[in-house]
């Protein structure tokens, strides 16, 4: 396919008259419908843009955004495809913000992409450590700039859209240097106004502040602090309905706060150099705390040798030789010899065996006392 | 002693010096259709000692190294496509043979390590769709890493069940490896012969049809047994808190197999209570799974099982 901008045939009206234009394209069509041309600053104006497939006989792709501008910001809301076989259907939805009065003109980049079913195959044929491209040829579509007419706003104004007001002031009354919390909420729909200087700078308290913001409420978390009783005055955010194109306010009344100063000759120590310890107490401590050492030492130290001790008993041989002792008879000896499952009886099991089962002929006692003889060596 | 394997195992002690006691847990488990679990260190003759009781017996013998990456289909076989003819055939595995030398059978995954162990138990393996018997005797002798080793896959307790005893190879007595040093330094260790044929296994395993057990005795064994489960009915209260699982009926029943193999080994015609102490510490050391209590204090199944046998009277 070329890139032919000949082939294009572009119909585009002035947004001034009509809010939607229509752009032929080489195998597709692209509708633009933008809310409305002639907002005030900040108010929103949402641009959609429709793009549909016309020639079904190859694989279309599309690449739509809004140029970036000081003269305004946006937020792509959302894309919705339909992506039937060789039929694709996309609809881009933008939310634009003027930022300026007069005319602007906002900009696109549109890139259609145009390849085969054999090629999207292939690209699918790859794996993890083989990748392989979809080769495709890219058609950048020079679009003209839509331009709209921005309205200024009243004089003053710092908050577009409608938008109301919530405070809390948890405390008035508070120590020297402690912070006072103060919540100031502005929800509505708008133009989120993110950078407020709700209370202006002052050499008689600190102010800490922090936004935190959702798709239609800013929160400013404030917290002044003062070394003495401050008065607030009133805040007064001044704002604008483009809807109903009328100025409002809100306020935060006026507060006074009570700053308790602590009396300082009671918690700060008027002695200059505190009084040194004498060497008497300093020698008494050192022997305490060598007592405390030898405590825990020993304490450590019994511990390793009880655990030691009982391990010993466990396999302690002297027992087995009382144990040797304590048999009454050739049963109980067989009985613990097997229990010892060490080969090195092995001799000894076979001849009990003999003289309990076999035809075998031997005392017990003089078994035993092999055993015991054998168990001293 | 029996004579045909006193004779067996004068032929194999031309090969392995010391390690009497693996040579008789492999006849015993040869002559019961039993597996045996062997635990220890490397260099202690596991793989001499069943490759020379494959060659004094002429049996089939294959080694599998158990590796982390080892697949089912490596030690089954697998079905292969044949290019030439268009067709399907089965490549059968290691596991087709007579003795089978596991080593380091932790180091696989579970499934390979349960692809073994269902082949031990039915003794049938299926590739595809096809079933094999496998041939007889199948014996495996599986090592196994000390479980303190990096690396390895601890055998589930169900699973270590199927084999009828564990046994601890500990390091050869300084006479045994002094004599091992010099052989093998002079490369004089004879070679192992073939002295018995299969048929001639298959009459020593009738002739332990015969070996008798006394009813007594049978008792004796199923109260052993039993008070790896319930020790505290037999005055095995210390047991209690000690002991987590008890041993299976499989453990009844290898430990009546094993006792009358080893009298038989013995000569005898009988079994006698030192038969079943002398091996139950190998049938049992796998099964009785001790609690974490016992584990702490350092407690290991061997003492559980000796405490056992002084507590409950010899018939």
């Amino acid at each position: 396919m070329k890139n032919n901008l000949g082939n294009l045939i572009v119909k585009y009206l002035i947004f001034f008259i009509i809010l939607s234009v229509t752009i032929y394209g080489d195998g597709f069509t692209a509708n633009f419908k933008l809310s409305n041309n002639n907002p005030y600053i900040k108010e929103p104006i949402t641009l959609t843009l429709d793009i549909n497939q016309t020639d079904n006989s190859s694989v279309m792709l599309f690449k739509f955004d809004i140029k970036k501008s000081k003269n305004y910001i946006f937020n792509r809301i959302d894309i919705k495809t339909k992506d039937d076989y060789h039929n694709v259907k996309i609809t881009y939805i933008y939310k634009i913000y003027p930022l300026k009065s007069g005319n602007i003109n906002i900009n696109f980049d549109l890139l259609q992409m145009v390849t085969t079913d054999e090629k999207i195959a292939y690209s699918f044929s790859g794996d993890r450590d083989n990748i392989r491209g979809l080769n495709k040829i890219d058609i950048p579509i020079s679009l003209n700039p839509v331009t709209i007419k921005v309205k200024a706003l009243p004089k003053n104004t710092q908050i577009v859209g409608d938008f109301r007001l919530d405070y809390k002031i948890k405390k008035d009354s508070v120590k020297a240097y402690e912070p006072i919390p103060i919540d100031i909420t502005i929800k509505g729909k708008g133009y989120l106004p993110l950078d407020l200087d709700l209370i202006p700078e002052s050499a008689e308290y600190s102010i800490f502040q922090e936004v935190l913001s959702t798709q239609y409420l800013v929160n400013y978390s404030l917290a002044i602090s003062s070394k003495s009783s401050f008065e607030l005055d009133d805040i007064v955010i001044n704002g604008f309905n483009p809807k109903l194109e009328k100025s409002y306010k809100l306020i935060v009344p006026k507060h006074q706060f009570s700053v308790v100063t602590p009396n300082i000759s009671k918690i700060v120590n008027s002695i200059d150099s505190p009084k040194v310890l004498d060497t008497e107490d300093t020698y008494w401590s050192g022997i305490i705390s060598f007592i405390k050492y030898l405590f825990v030492f020993s304490i450590g130290f019994l511990t390793a040798k009880l655990i030691e001790l009982y391990r010993v008993d466990r396999i302690d041989e002297n027992s087995f030789l009382t144990e040797i002792k304590n048999t009454k008879n050739e049963k109980e000896l067989l009985k613990l010899l097997l229990a010892t499952n060490d080969i090195k009886y092995k001799e000894d099991i076979y001849l009990l065996d003999n003289l309990l089962y076999g035809d075998k002929k031997g005392s017990f006692s003089n078994m035993k006392k092999s055993l015991i003889l054998k168990e001293r060596k | 002693m029996n004579a045909k394997i006193e004779e067996l195992k004068q032929e194999l002690k031309k090969a392995i010096i010391g390690q009497d006691e693996m040579i008789e847990c492999l006849l015993i488990g040869l002559l019961t259709d039993g597996h045996i679990l062997v635990e220890g260190v490397p260099g202690l003759a596991k793989t001499k000692t069943i490759n020379a009781l494959s060659s004094s017996l002429d049996l089939d013998f294959r080694r599998v190294q158990f590796t982390p990456d080892l697949l089912p289909s490596d030690i089954i076989g697998a079905e292969i496509y044949d290019h030439q003819n268009n067709i399907f055939k089965i490549k059968k595995g290691p596991l087709f043979t007579n003795l089978l030398l596991a080593d380091e059978i932790n180091r696989a995954p579970s499934k390979v390590q349960s692809a073994l162990l269902e082949a031990m138990q039915e003794r049938q393996i299926t590739i595809g769709d096809e079933s094999f018997k496998l041939d007889t005797p199948f014996l495996v002798m599986a090592t196994q890493n000390p479980i303190e080793q990096e690396g390895v896959y601890r055998l589930p307790e169900a699973q270590l069940d199927r084999f009828m005893m564990k046994l601890v190879v500990g390091h050869n007595r300084f006479d045994d490896e002094l004599e091992i040093m010099r052989k093998a330094s002079r490369n004089s260790f004879e070679k192992v012969k073939n002295i018995m044929s299969l048929d001639n296994l298959n009459s020593l395993k009738g002739e332990l049809e015969n070996v008798h057990i006394d009813l007594e005795l049978e008792k004796y064994i199923i109260t052993l047994i039993s008070a790896t489960r319930t020790p505290e009915k037999f005055g095995l209260d210390s047991l209690k808190n000690i002991i987590a699982f008890g041993a299976s009926p499989r453990a009844s029943i290898d430990l009546h197999k094993a006792c009358r193999a080893k009298a038989f080994i013995r000569g005898n015609s009988f079994v006698t209570p030192s038969d079943i102490g002398l091996v139950i510490h190998n049938i049992l050391r796998h099964r009785v799974v001790l609690s974490y209590e016992a584990q702490a204090k350092g407690i290991t199944s061997d003492e559980v099982i000796s405490d056992i046998l002084k507590t409950i009277p010899i018939p």
